[in-house]
């Protein structure tokens, strides 16, 4: 019985382990975005586009919701230059937004 | 007497309109009943079936903007769908069937509708809030 309580407690301290701030050192890069949270219904997601070309975008993400208006991107590199847009998706009616305004940012070295 | 007279003289006058009524009924009677229902299609088209007893019958699909304001959209069909591409997005369109043999055409069948959907609106206020 106590053998089985020592089992229960082992494996809920053993949680799995988060990295830790650490992993995110100095030479981790990231660019975060955010945008207008709109009026937008609750079928509505939200697409965002990158370029490192200022000519080729492809998606990067895709939010969870209508309400989520942040991305931070972690898959940048020092030194090089990235583009941005984003479109509103209505995952009920398989409509697409135009494109918005384009953001462009440099990542320090 | 006088009186008979003018009232004979009414009564054909009221009959008759009753009478053009019942000769449109009778016209109708030789085509079929139509049971129209519509599935609507995402990417901006709308999709409408119906059923008919009729099977020597063509078929017309009426449009509209309104409800009861429908005009012939495309007549001769001679299967029971179709589907209408040319819809504009975040309207609502109404729609009846008519079967027609031998140049006689039935009543409406019951009237559908469809709304369109709108595209979202796009995006604004983009901007990088931090960069490391």
């Amino acid at each position: 019985m106590r053998k089985l309580l020592f089992l229960a407690l082992g494996l809920l301290t053993a949680a799995p382990s988060f990295p830790s701030s650490d992993a995110y050192g100095s030479s981790r890069h990231y660019i975060s975005v955010q945008w207008n949270k709109g009026s937008y219904g609750t079928t509505v997601v939200f697409w965002l586009f990158r370029s490192d070309d200022l000519t080729h975008y492809a998606q990067i993400a895709t939010t969870r919701n209508n309400t989520q208006t942040t991305w931070t991107d972690s898959t940048v590199q020092g030194g090089k230059t990235y583009s941005y847009y984003v479109a509103a998706y209505d995952t009920l009616t398989k409509e697409e937004s135009g494109p918005s305004d384009i953001v462009t940012q440099a990542v320090p070295k | 007497m006088k009186n008979t007279a003018l009232l004979s003289l009414l009564f054909l006058f009221l009959s008759l309109p009753l009478y053009a009524q019942t000769a449109k009924v009778q016209r109708r009677k030789n085509t079929s009943t139509i049971g129209l229902t519509i599935t609507q299609g995402t990417q901006h088209q709308v999709s409408l079936a119906w059923s008919s007893t009729c099977s020597a019958c063509t078929f017309t699909v009426y449009r509209g903007l309104t409800s009861g304001s429908e005009t012939g959209l495309l007549s001769g069909i001679t299967v029971t769908n179709y589907t209408d591409t040319a819809v504009t997005n975040g309207t609502t369109d109404y729609y009846y069937v008519t079967a027609s043999q031998s140049g006689e055409e039935s009543g409406g069948s019951n009237e559908v509708s469809a709304t369109i959907p709108s595209n979202p609106p796009t995006p604004t206020g983009l901007a990088v809030t931090s960069v490391k």
